[in-house]
């Protein structure tokens, strides 16, 4: 049997020994047997992207033990044994030897369908691969080969997690995201590089899928409980609550994964410890007809922050209409920060107070003009900001000292929950881009802790929609997944359709994540790389299941995951705390 | 020695006798179709031929009701490589040089599915007139490295190097070849006990095969027959059959002198398979034949095989040539045949390469 590269030498503290290279076959299941045949034809040729077998009779028969489908991992072994070609089934395609559809009807005695012919007509299934890697880690076509199903090692090959020696070959730690299950049973650690999820390689992770069946959630907080467990990194994590109690309870076991066999086995085999985030804590905006309460739907300890002016300032600006924000208003309010800046105007109600004096007096006056700016502008002025209060519910202290998610004591093994789903989209967007702005500050400060902080936002597409039009939250967004991952700022985003997410963001992110899929969304251009069977298989994706896309990953991949290993927040009665 | 091996030999052995390599690009089977007609034969009656005999079968509910479970054919394939300079009777004549390669394979049935009985037989070589080689010892150089060179030698009056009687006794050879890996592939089966009790169906006439243990348990099914054996009146009795319809039984057989040695006769009957279409009188006819130690009971046979016969009708092998005649199994034995033999281009192009 031939070995497939060359001793590699390995130095370490002490000495230098040799890693063995795998052999051939232990990249191979071959209890499973062979599961077909290397073809290509004058029209249909193999090529180093692509190849194609047939299914032996094995695989066809009904009831085999192993059964292939579209996602599969297959490994092509030459006929010489000197190398392996790992590709990704992409197509099923079965072909019968019935040249047109009126043959058939004749073999049917001209249309009877009931007829019974002593023959089969004889059937092959053709099956198309996208070439993942090779051992010989050349680029060219397969040549004649049989086809096995690969053993674990060789899917982790596969999928660049091991090199030919079956070692690590990431940078970074390796941190798992699931399981992948080949069509023979076995399962293989699907894993991601710390250095391409936190930085500094690549970073960012992006989920889509259709909501209530592509479990988004449950998938992010499974990957956010393995990068907690696997990283070597000082990493902290904030999530944003966006609707119903989604998050409110992370911080609660998940009775559901305990008792769920796979799920358990799951985590065990993954090393990822079957526990809630414990030390979470919660925020929420505060409940205004309840000084020491907030308005979070949680029912456990929850902070409540409040922003008096001074913490909310310089985010005036945003909370206005796009329409209404022109020239003239920002001359207005000039003036109005200016008179902040002072020190003069402390509070919010102070602000409204000075601005309504001062119109009251140029009015007296019969002054058209305050401070070069025309009376009805600030007139529209004060209107806007005697409503942000009531519009930005809970958030605009009015009278008295705020008080900030304290985003300076975020440290190593820190998790954040912000809840907002109950306020609007407006409020929300603000909430969002307020903490974004403070962590981008926190990670570029010269004294910072951390190593990473992780942000995970469901609905992204409310906060960084696609289309020319440009906010300043989304363009900070864009900048914090361009350059984000040097300074350790991560974002974790979650859709229905990644379409309807910024074009920028979503490319930006190392890895992404398809839940189910509608038909619609996959004509996108974000889905022009998969295969129309991929596609189908998207659309008929079960829950718990991902196709899983790496930057470092040759191919796509469909994963499995556990159940969350905290308490979805919809089920936190039913479970009876 | 595979395909390639030969292939490669053969253009060795052609360059090593100072001649050329030049392949066609068909074969001598496409420049000279051999026809299946034999006008030396005679045919006798065995039932009365007043009108034609409807077999018992009913295409809604016999449609599955074949008794056969294994299907023989052979192929061949013979394709000029090159040429080789030599000297014959003072004066420079060229010699054709052959690649043949023929074969032979037994299908068998179970649970509908087709599957090869046995592997195949093949064989493969050139076609040379030996005593022609200018070089004989590096003939036998070659021939003991493993290439099959086979002798197209005539030992019929005639000249020997003539260049279209070479080319033709390489077509005949052929064909002696393929029906001597049939026969020996036929004479495998027949010892078979898995396959005791059943008859094999052969794609062809059963007049070529002189061993009457093989023919015993076949039954040959002709598609073309450009012959006719009968008077006008009773001819046109059979070209006007209706389908599931087949003909009297007869004797067909050598002429009546050649008979005593006890070799070339045979059960036969024709069958329409199909109704006819467009007014083609030979559409879906086919002529049926098994071992004249069925004579006796030829009746008995011709009806019982029938039925099965018009049971293999289906699946149709449409729209492929003569598919009105075609029965499935059999062209799934074309099919694999024609996927195990080098193709034209693959001969073509290891030649020339």
């Amino acid at each position: 049997m031939s070995e497939i590269a060359p001793k590699k030498q390995v130095e370490t503290p002490t000495k230098s020994i040799s890693i063995e290279p795998l052999t051939i076959d232990m990249f191979l299941n071959l209890k499973a047997g062979t599961i077909g045949r290397t073809v290509s034809t004058k029209s249909e040729a193999n090529t180093s992207s692509k190849f194609l077998f047939w299914l032996g009779k094995s695989q066809e028969a009904q009831g085999a033990d192993t059964s292939l489908e579209i996602g599969n991992i297959v490994a092509a072994r030459s006929d010489d044994k000197d190398e392996v070609t790992f590709g990704t089934i992409v197509e099923m395609r079965s072909y019968s030897d019935v040249d047109s559809f009126i043959a058939d009807y004749l073999s049917h005695n001209f249309g009877d369908a009931t007829i019974e012919v002593p023959t089969d007509v004889s059937e092959v299934v053709v099956v198309t691969c996208n070439v993942m890697r090779n051992l010989s880690l050349k680029t060219k076509p397969i040549g004649r080969s049989q086809v096995f199903f690969p053993s674990e090692v060789g899917i982790r090959y596969a999928y660049g997690i091991v090199d030919n020696a079956g070692l690590p070959i990431f940078t970074g730690a390796e941190i798992p995201i699931g399981v992948f299950q080949n069509g023979d049973g076995t399962v293989a650690n699907v894993a991601v590089d710390e250095d391409f999820v936190l930085g500094p390689e690549g970073a960012h992770l992006n989920v889509s899928g259709i909501s209530g069946l592509a479990s988004k959630t449950s998938a992010v907080q499974f990957i956010l409980k393995s990068l907690q467990t696997h990283t070597k990194k000082s990493l902290a994590v904030v999530m944003f609550n966006v609707k119903s109690r989604d998050l409110l309870y992370i911080d609660q076991p998940n009775p559901r994964a305990e008792t769920d066999v796979w799920s358990a086995a799951a985590y065990s085999k993954l090393s990822i410890p079957l526990e809630p985030f414990s030390g979470a804590e919660f925020f929420a905006p505060a409940d205004p007809n309840d000084p020491n309460s907030t308005q979070s739907l949680r029912t456990l300890q929850t902070t409540r922050f409040q922003w008096d002016l001074q913490l909310i300032k310089n985010d005036i600006p945003t909370l206005f209409d796009v329409d209404d924000w022109d020239d003239k208003a920002e001359g207005v309010w000039y003036r109005i920060r200016e008179q902040i800046e002072t020190g003069s105007l402390i509070t919010y109600a102070n602000m409204i107070s000075w601005i309504e004096k001062t119109t009251r007096e140029a009015n007296e006056k019969s002054q058209q003009w305050i401070y070069g700016q025309h009376i009805a502008t600030w007139n529209k002025m004060a209107g806007r900001l005697r409503s942000f209060p009531k519009s930005y519910k809970g958030l605009i202290a009015s009278a008295g000292k705020g008080s900030d998610i304290p985003w300076k004591q975020l440290k190593g093994g820190s998790v954040y929950v912000v809840d907002i789903q109950m306020l609007a989209d407006r409020a929300k967007k603000l909430v969002f881009g307020r903490a974004v702005r403070e962590l981008s500050d926190l990670m570029e400060s010269q004294d910072k802790k951390l190593d990473a902080v992780v942000v995970f936002v469901d609905e992204l597409n409310k906060f960084a929609p696609s289309g020319n039009v440009r906010t300043p939250l989304k363009s900070r967004l864009v900048d914090i997944t361009a350059r984000g991952r040097s300074m350790g700022l991560i974002l974790v985003g979650a859709e229905q359709f990644a379409s309807s997410v910024e074009k920028e963001i979503v490319e930006n992110c190392s890895t992404y994540l398809f839940g189910r899929t509608e038909a619609n969304e996959l004509r996108a251009a974000n889905y022009a790389a998969l295969s129309d069977e991929l596609k189908t298989k998207l659309m008929m994706l079960p829950q718990g299941s991902l196709l899983a896309k790496f930057a470092k990953f040759p191919q796509p991949i469909f994963v499995k995951f556990p159940y969350p290993p905290c308490l979805p927040g919809d089920q936190y009665k039913t479970a009876g705390f | 020695m595979n395909g390639q091996d030969t292939l490669k030999k053969a253009k060795l052995f052609i360059a090593a006798q100072g001649g050329q390599v030049a392949p066609l690009s068909i074969s001598e089977e496409e420049l000279n179709p051999d026809a299946q007609d034999d006008l030396t034969l005679r045919a006798e009656p065995l039932e009365s031929m007043n009108s034609a005999y409807d077999v018992d079968y009913d295409p809604a509910k016999d449609s599955n009701c074949s008794e056969f479970r294994f299907f023989e054919d052979g192929r061949q394939r013979t394709i000029q490589i090159g040429y080789i300079h030599a000297v014959y009777s003072d004066n420079l004549v060229l010699i054709p040089v052959h690649f043949f390669v023929v074969a032979a394979v037994v299908l068998e049935r179970e649970d509908r599915k087709l599957k090869l009985w046995k592997g195949p037989l093949i064989e493969q070589g050139i076609f040379v007139p030996k005593s022609l080689i200018p070089n004989q010892s590096l003939l036998d150089e070659f021939e003991q490295s493993g290439l099959a060179v086979v002798d197209t030698e005539s030992s019929e009056a005639g000249v020997p190097a003539d260049y279209y009687d070479m080319r033709r006794r390489a077509l005949r050879r052929a064909k002696e070849l393929r029906l001597k890996v049939e026969q020996k592939l036929i004479a495998e089966w027949r010892a078979d006990s898995g396959a005791a009790d059943n008859f094999l169906v052969v794609d062809g006439t059963l007049m070529n095969m002189r061993d009457e243990r093989n023919v015993d348990r076949c039954v040959g099914v002709s598609k073309s027959f450009g012959s006719r054996y009968f008077e006008i009146s009773k001819h046109n009795q059979i070209m006007k059959m209706r389908e599931c319809q087949r003909s009297w039984a007869f004797r067909f057989h050598d002429e009546e002198a050649d008979l005593r040695t006890g070799v070339r006769e045979r059960a036969s009957w024709y069958l329409r398979l199909r109704e006819k279409q467009r007014g083609d009188p030979e559409f879906g006819l086919i002529r049926v034949e098994i071992s004249k130690k069925y004579i006796g009971n030829a009746s008995e046979y011709a009806a019982r095989f029938s039925r099965s016969l018009l049971s293999e009708r289906l699946p149709t092998a449409y729209p492929t040539p003569r598919w009105d005649k075609h029965l499935y199994p059999i062209r799934g034995c074309e099919t694999y045949l024609s996927s195990i033999m080098p193709s034209i281009p693959t001969i073509t192009a290891a030649i020339q390469g």
